[in-house]
């Protein structure tokens, strides 16, 4: 009971969070459910009933080939979100590791960020078409193509805030307490950094969101069969001045999505200032 | 007091600050004066609202972060709490200057220090450059900065905390103000450069006829250059005198413990194992309101039990010093 | 200098940090700046060796070479019979139970993110000293050792008062029972009424725990108070060392002499002749040559300006580096 109170509380002086946590709360449970939310199966042609506008029985109408689009963008929450989340995942898990080598190595610092500045200096869907361009086409190179794009910009932040904590006087003082490095680094620097890395996740998986349907779109993402929202703008491309809903819903949902990350973003960069009051 | 009129006169002035949990009361009910070509000194501890008292005579502290409240203060027949924004404008660095602790965050890092004192110049006086320059150079040589115009061309990283004090002071004195507020001019110095600085403004004071306004923490500071002293503890004056009765008789027991508890210079004698201080146990209350009476009570050792009630009146000890106790001298 | 008898806790000889100074080109020699240059002496069991000086004059260097927070660039630091810079990385961490600092700035040494207790219970964690209940056990008589409550333990440091917080320092500096301990300007950023609370509490853990301290300030009263000899630096070299009675009463280089003349009065009608030193303290990276004071000492000779003084014993327990005392 007492939790959920101070869940509600905390929405309340922060609802910016609370309201953006809804909604990607709903943006989930349409994705675990999807297959119970009134939907057909999203690959099913049916050359019969093509281009319908949104009707009772198609809520967002067909396709030009007769699939039913509000299966479609449904079943492609599954896949942005899914996409948004693993490279948020891979791109902290590297961009930790690597930011606190070169925070903490002056050696691996030189070459390391020489790599990174070459990374960051080629555009970023140019890098991530190169990429798929080299594989088999599939969600797992496009995760991988769009990790490696946001890598660099995780390792930035974590070794800049790290060099600014090294010198830190309580750093110091764990050192004298006989703290090993391993030990300081994850129960005093990587707490000390988490809140701008927390605002810059949710940042990052709105990113990855909108990279993946801008592959999409232009056909170097993933394969077409699969329902992604960037397939389903891509493919009312041509058709859009006849059938806008064809494009309408699916990019309201990327819209609402990366505006929610966004909010979330901004929340939580007040929500997480240690100069607020924390703890209650 | 003083058959002089006072140059600046402060009355019941009241200050808040709008703290996360509601306001608090930096500054409560303090009245004194100023008068011309005195060095008056306000001594007490952090948090005992002497540098929002600074602060709020310059009109400095403004919402969001906290406001005077209430009372006035009179210069040269006007009340700055009433001032409009431009007519404070001209008071500010022009009759009223301050000089800051920190000398480094108060200069532009990338501007030098000539242009920084040439633009001053300039803004306040509209002199040509040339002008400006030499009256730079002036300013400089004044407060004792060696090689005056090679300084101009430095940057103030360039310079030394004592050294970038001295632009400070320089630039403070542009407009010779008649009032020099000096909020820890010499707490981020080392003593043998504060002695520099202790110096400088004494020097300053004969030459220029300027009042100087010292906030300080540091009953040493105030023994070397102020001629009066207002002690603060918790927002209110506990103990206002000249320097030499406050040394020679200090009557509250806050005033009294704070000279007790640093250690004396010279007290160590040979092979004699060092005695402890005298502390003042407990810390300073959070001035949010609710306190009645003496916020000093719960640390006091003279404490009846009307201290707690109410906030004791000034009472006169001789003309020229007073202070608020009701129990100054331990009557149980 | 001091007889290195076996009382001798702390023995540090001809210390040196030199850091680099990053260069203007690839190809230039690095400079270094010379923070401390030579540095000798020693602590015995029990005793306070103040060690004073101006900002810049190489002391907190001093402090944080001993524990080897900071690698000396030269010299020996032995703790009893060990020189602590011969040691591996591993060695020193064991060593580090007993050497100990409290830090300057109550407010940067804590870690704002953990509680009173996880910041006092990380060395004891760390050594495996207690766990459970014992640990539990441990912190409450630290806390109370050094004026905190048992309620102080949840709390996070932003809600402590400055005074508070630089006992949690203290707590967390006694908790593996150190035999030395560095008090780096401990007392320096405490107002006056709070600073005698932790002076007291400092002489009195000395006196219960028979600790041996390093105290490291610029401000002559507190060192003069607390100190048994007192060390005066000057851009990287002691230049005086003595009992604090003689250093005080009987100073004998010209940089202490202004030092001590420099100290506020006590009293407005106190006469004190001042002696103001002119100019600021030369840089570390380029010290003038022979006597380092001799920029700006009113009593230079000729002399000064090309030989450097070497440390000399003056009297009994006090010795100096100035050629005026030949």
């Amino acid at each position: 009971m007492s939790m959920i109170s101070r869940i509600f509380g905390f929405c309340l002086r922060y609802p910016l969070v609370g309201i953006s946590t809804l909604i990607l709360l709903a943006l989930l449970f349409v994705s675990l459910f999807a297959p119970f939310l009134w939907t057909v199966d999203p690959l099913q042609i049916s050359p019969a009933t093509r281009l319908r506008p949104p009707s009772l029985e198609h809520w967002f109408g067909t396709d030009a080939l007769g699939r039913d689009i509000y299966s479609r963008v449904v079943y492609g929450t599954r896949t942005s979100l899914f996409i948004g989340f693993v490279v948020t995942l891979v791109s902290y898990a590297f961009g930790i590791a690597i930011g606190f080598l070169s925070a903490f190595n002056r050696f691996a610092d030189t070459v390391l960020m020489r790599i990174i500045d070459g990374v960051m200096s080629i555009p970023s869907v140019l890098l991530a078409i190169s990429l798929t361009a080299l594989a088999e086409p599939g969600i797992w190179i496009v995760i991988l193509a769009i990790s490696i794009i946001e890598i660099p910009r995780v390792t930035r932040l974590v070794r800049g805030m790290s060099l600014a904590l090294r010198d830190a006087l309580f750093i110091e003082a764990a050192y004298a307490s006989g703290t090993s490095t391993w030990r300081t680094l994850f129960r005093h620097i990587l707490p000390n950094i988490s809140a701008p890395m927390f605002v810059q996740a949710s940042q990052i998986c709105a990113q990855a969101m909108l990279i993946e349907a801008t592959l999409s779109f232009i056909g170097a993402g993933v394969p077409p069969s699969n329902p992604t929202w960037g397939n389903i703008i891509a493919e009312g491309r041509s058709l859009y001045q006849i059938a806008p809903y064809m494009i309408l819903f699916a990019a309201m949902a990327l819209a609402i999505t990366v505006l929610a990350m966004n909010l979330l973003a901004d929340g939580l960069r007040d929500a997480l200032d240690p100069k607020l009051n924390r703890g209650g | 007091m003083n058959a002089l009129l006072p140059l600046i006169e402060v009355k019941n002035l009241k200050v808040t600050f709008h703290g996360r949990t509601g306001p608090v009361l930096a500054v409560d009910d303090l009245s004194f004066q100023v008068s011309p070509g005195e060095t008056l000194a306000i001594v007490g501890e952090s948090g005992c609202g002497k540098s929002a008292t600074a602060m709020s005579l310059l009109r400095l502290i403004q919402p969001p972060i906290g406001r005077s409240e209430g009372g006035s203060i009179l210069f040269g027949g006007k009340d700055l709490l009433q001032l409009e924004y431009e007519e404070m404008r001209a008071v500010r660095g022009r009759e009223i200057a301050m000089i800051f602790q920190e000398p480094m965050s108060s200069l532009n890092p990338v501007l030098t220090i000539g242009r920084q004192l040439t633009e001053t110049v300039r803004v306040h006086a509209d002199a040509s450059q040339e002008t400006s320059r030499l009256r730079a150079i002036e300013l400089l040589h004044l407060v004792g900065l060696p090689d005056p115009e090679s300084q101009l061309r430095k940057y103030p990283y360039e310079l030394s905390g004592g050294m970038r004090q001295r632009v400070m002071i320089a630039m403070a004195l542009i407009n010779k103000p008649s009032l020099l507020i000096a909020d820890e001019p010499t707490t981020a110095l080392d003593v043998t450069i504060q002695a520099q600085v202790l110096d400088l403004l004494s020097k300053l004071q004969e030459e220029t006829g300027t009042s100087i306004l010292l906030i300080t923490h540091d009953l040493g500071v105030v023994a070397e250059i102020a001629k009066r002293v207002i002690v603060m503890y918790a927002g209110r004056k506990v103990e206002e005198a000249t320097t030499i009765e406050l040394f020679d008789n200090p009557q509250h027991p806050y005033t009294r413990g704070l000279m007790a508890a640093g250690p004396r210079l010279g007290s160590a004698m040979a092979d004699v194992k060092k005695a402890r201080l005298r502390e003042i146990s407990g810390t300073v209350p959070i001035m949010n309101g609710e306190l009645v009476g003496c916020p000093f009570a719960e640390r006091c050792e003279n404490v009846l039990d009307q201290c707690r009630l109410a906030f004791p009146q000034d009472t006169q000890v001789t003309e020229t010093h007073c202070v608020a106790c009701f129990n100054p001298n331990g009557a149980t | 200098m001091m007889d290195g008898s076996d009382s001798m806790l702390l023995e540090v000889n001809d210390l040196q940090m030199h850091y680099p100074v990053r260069s203007r080109s690839w190809f230039a020699k690095p400079d270094y700046v010379r923070a401390v240059d030579g540095v000798s002496f020693s602590i015995a069991k029990g005793e306070t060796l103040g060690l004073i000086g101006e900002s810049g004059c190489g002391k907190s260097s001093v402090g944080r070479s001993l524990l080897r927070l900071i690698t000396p660039t030269a010299g020996k630091v032995r703790l009893e019979d060990v020189n602590i810079l011969d040691l591996s990385k591993r060695e020193m961490r064991d060593r580090r139970r007993e050497m100990q600092i409290i830090f300057q700035d109550p407010f940067s040494s804590l870690d704002p993110r953990l509680t009173a207790e996880q910041i006092v219970s990380e060395p004891l964690v760390n050594f495996k000293v207690a766990k459970g209940r014992e640990l539990s056990r441990r912190i409450e008589e630290l806390f109370d050792q050094v004026g905190l409550q048992k309620q102080h333990l949840k709390r996070f440091p932003h809600e402590f008062s400055g005074g508070q917080r630089q006992r949690l320092g203290i707590a967390r500096a006694m908790a593996l029972n150190p035999r030395f301990v560095v008090c780096d300007e401990a007392v320096s950023a405490l107002d006056v009424s709070v600073q005698a609370q932790i002076i007291n509490l400092l002489m009195d853990l000395q006196e219960q725990l028979g600790l041996s301290y390093l105290f490291i300030s610029h401000d002559l009263a507190v060192v003069e108070h607390i100190s048994d000899r007192v060390a005066v630096m000057y851009l990287g070299k002691i230049v005086e060392i003595a009992d604090c009675h003689s250093i005080l009463q009987n100073p004998q280089h010209p940089y202490t002499q202004a030092l001590v003349s420099a100290v506020p009065r006590r009293h407005p009608s106190q006469k004190k002749e001042k002696i103001i030193l002119k100019g600021d303290l030369p840089s570390a990276t380029n010290p003038p040559k022979g006597c380092r004071f001799h920029t700006r000492c009113p009593m230079a000779m000729e002399r000064c300006s090309t030989v450097e003084p070497i440390i000399k014993r003056f009297s009994d327990d006090h010795a100096v580096a100035c050629h005026l005392i030949d």
